[in-house]
């Protein structure tokens, strides 16, 4: 019987199709590898290791601040998670090769954006109308509705961003930011990118990643922290020329009922300023 | 709820004029009564009434200080410069029912008024040392010259004599300031916003919901302007007596919170413009005059930092290292995998230093692994179950191909070397097929 079992199972092992009969990864570690794609668990000093980055700077007794762009290096993510696959085995091509799908990530993303939308909308919808309000709002931030598979940017890890530093972190706690890219099928930049991560991580500095190309940020003044213009209505002092003001007649004379309304007419408008990138900034690797 | 106003249906911002909470705070007395008429109807011995039961409760709500935590934000900021001349100081709080928490006089229909208010005073009208910080029982003691707000102390506040800031302000000061009773109303609010484009949760408020006290009082140019936030509970009688002249007396008020900014002339939209011209790709800047080499200034351009690196050997030295956010547009290549850390390690012969990056990344992800138990538990199990299970599965498959039979089986056995998972599986089978 010439038939070796032994040789013709270690020919299969050592054979193309590697991945054959692999068990379904376990869900800690597809968890663990998302979130480290996702940068998650990596100390701020490691992502941004000096000062010098971000610099303040003051011209012509102003604040000059900036906004410093990047793009996400697919190959230190693969480093790092090549180092967590380390623990079992350094050669793993199996499970790297998987994590670099970006299968992991973006279903970690996936997850994070959703935990945030059920959390601002818990407890003000019906259960049927829950789910409906959940998909509009995911899919105005760019997500799609029950599909964690990789888009085509999150796959080949497109992902930008940008750093700011400037006094308008700090005045506008909770600025919004939203990210553009061009359409997939227009040129045309109006498709509102997933913003995948957007902390501030100390008082003048915020930093945001999304997916995709950034061509266009829209910084806009937090709705809770604008402030009240008195220009825009009639106003009454009290006597004294001190700035008190008279209320109860600014109320009277504009028709005031309660503090709402006051609020209302005395808000200003939101500041909003959009910034076209300018992609030549950006250099190809050579 | 209880929203009174919820106009702008529009999803930017909504506006409500108050909110109230469930219960405001106070003491609270909650009396059972039973009684049947059971006995009545010939269950003898059964006694009409039951003892009467009282139950006393508190419900806590900030008094005489609040947590910096409850603080979302103020306007403008503290120790800020900036044009203000036209706008009206405020402050946003975390908590949608918070300065209806209390009520301001005891009297139950004054529900809706606020119980703080934000006075703006310059440092010429006040001075800080006219803060001081004493216990809540010398803070109600009045005397001839100093007026207190008229409040009860529950048990525990008795008990606890907790300290507070009170700030001791001219009568005449507050009355001219101050806001009065049917003003208050219009000085406080809720508004809802959409957290949608939000950064971190934390700021997030109430469900998105806050509450903002909006000062009476615009500040005064030129000079350092403080905001006090105050509470006015137990105060409206001051509050609507008309002023005396020379009126000599003090009223001592509570601080919860205060801070400072002068009103100067620097505009937030320059700082935006400002900000605006400075878009740059994410590299070092150096100083003015600073002249590198072209190799350096190459490395700078690829978003690299020199940083101190103490080698093995403890030699000391200079290496670049950079995060994973690169100044360039970043490609994926093919999958490669490195046995440790310094496999990962690069070296740039124009500079002669080495690259850490990726070395770095490597080793991060290592320690992080260790970090997480769960992790590295699930990731050794899964490769052990990979390892012992994938051969046999392969074997299984090309069994299925030949024709099964002891004889075969046996011979297989008897080829066995060193795979012994598969031997014991083979052996497994053969002892099943012979029974």
């Amino acid at each position: 019987m010439s038939y070796n079992l032994f040789t013709e199972v270690s020919k299969v092992l050592k054979g193309k199709d590697k991945a054959i009969n692999m068990p379904p990864v376990p869900k800690q570690v597809s968890d663990f590898l998302g979130k480290l794609g996702a940068l998650e668990e990596v100390p701020m000093h490691n992502l941004i290791i000096d000062n010098k980055y971000l610099p303040l700077g003051r011209e012509n007794n102003a604040e000059k601040g900036c906004i410093k762009l990047f793009a996400l290096d697919p190959e230190w993510i693969e480093c790092l998670i090549n180092g967590a696959l380390s623990l079992a085995d350094e050669n793993d091509q199996l499970i790297l090769g998987e994590a670099m799908t970006g299968k992991y990530t973006a279903e970690f993303y996936y997850n994070e954006a959703t935990e945030k939308v059920k959390k601002q909308i818990i407890g003000q919808y019906l259960p049927e109308k829950f789910e409906e309000e959940l998909k509009n709002r995911l899919e105005n931030n760019g997500v799609k509705y029950e599909d964690k598979t990789p888009t085509a940017n999150q796959s080949n890890w497109k992902y930008t961003g940008f750093f700011i530093r400037s006094s308008i972190v700090s005045t506008w706690k909770g600025v919004e930011i939203i990210a553009y890219g061009k359409s997939d099928t227009t040129e045309k930049i109006d498709k509102k990118l997933q913003v995948v991560k957007l902390e501030q991580i100390s008082y003048d500095i915020i930093y945001c990643i999304c997916e995709g190309l950034i061509e266009k940020i829209e910084i806009i003044q937090p709705a809770e922290t604008i402030h009240f213009d008195t220009s825009r209505i009639d106003i009454v002092k009290r006597s004294g020329n001190d700035g008190v003001l008279n209320i109860s007649e600014i109320a009277k004379k504009n028709g005031f009922k309660d503090s709402a309304m006051l609020a209302e007419k005395l808000l200003a408008i939101p500041y909003k300023t959009e910034l076209t990138i300018d992609r030549k900034i950006v250099k190809t690797w050579k | 709820m209880l929203s009174k106003n919820d106009r702008n249906e529009e999803k930017v911002l909504k506006l409500q004029s108050f909110a109230r909470p469930p219960l405001p705070g106070g003491t609270y007395v909650l009396k059972t009564k039973l009684f049947t008429d059971a006995g009545k109807d010939g269950l003898k011995g059964m006694p009409s009434k039951f003892e009467a039961k009282e139950i006393k409760f508190q419900i806590t709500a900030p008094r005489f200080g609040i947590s910096t935590e409850l603080i979302h934000s103020v306007y403008p900021l503290p120790g800020s410069t900036g044009d203000y001349q036209n706008t009206l100081p405020h402050i946003v709080l975390k908590r949608k029912t918070f300065c209806w928490e209390r009520v301001i006089d005891g009297n139950k229909t004054n529900f809706d008024k606020p119980w703080v208010c934000l006075l703006v005073f310059t440092e010429e009208e006040v001075k800080l040392e006219q803060i001081k910080e004493m216990t809540t029982e010398t803070f109600l003691k009045e005397d001839a010259d100093v007026k207190v707000p008229i409040l009860t102390l529950n048990e525990d506040e008795k008990i606890a004599k907790t300290k507070l800031k009170a700030l001791e302000l001219d009568m005449n000061l507050f009355k001219r300031v101050a806001p009065k009773l049917d003003e208050i109303n219009f000085l406080a609010h809720n508004r809802q916003v959409n957290t949608n484009n939000k950064g971190n949760n934390d700021t997030n408020g109430d469900k998105g919901w806050y509450t903002t006290v909006v000062a009476n009082r615009l500040p005064i140019k030129g000079i350092t302007n403080y905001a006090f936030l105050v509470s006015i509970e137990g105060c409206t009688t001051y509050m609507e007596e008309p002023m005396i002249a020379n009126d000599s007396r003090k009223l001592r008020l509570c601080l919860l919170h205060q801070w400072q900014f002068i009103d100067m002339d620097e505009k937030l939209e320059d700082v935006v413009k400002n900000l605006n011209n400075n878009v740059k790709p994410l590299t070092i800047e150096l100083k003015e005059g600073a002249n590198p080499t072209e190799h350096i200034k190459r490395c700078l351009d690829f978003g690299y930092a020199p940083i101190n690196h103490i080698r093995r050997n403890d030699e000391k030295s200079v290496s670049w290292y950079r995060g994973p956010f690169v100044p360039l547009n970043a490609e994926h290549h093919a999958i490669k995998t490195y046995k440790n850390a310094d496999q990962a390690l690069r070296f740039d012969a124009n500079t002669n230093m080495f690259d850490i990056s990726y070395a770095s990344a490597w080793q991060l992800g290592r320690l992080l692994a260790l970090q997480d138990s769960s992790f590295s538990i699930a990731l050794s199990n899964w490769k052990n179950a990979y390892k012992r299970d994938r051969p046999i599965k392969i074997a299984k498959d090309l069994l299925l191909k030949q024709n099964v039979n002891q004889e075969l089986l046996s011979s297989f056995i008897n080829d066995a070397e060193s795979d012994e998972v598969l031997t014991d599986y083979l052996i497994e089978l053969w002892n099943k097929n012979t029974k």
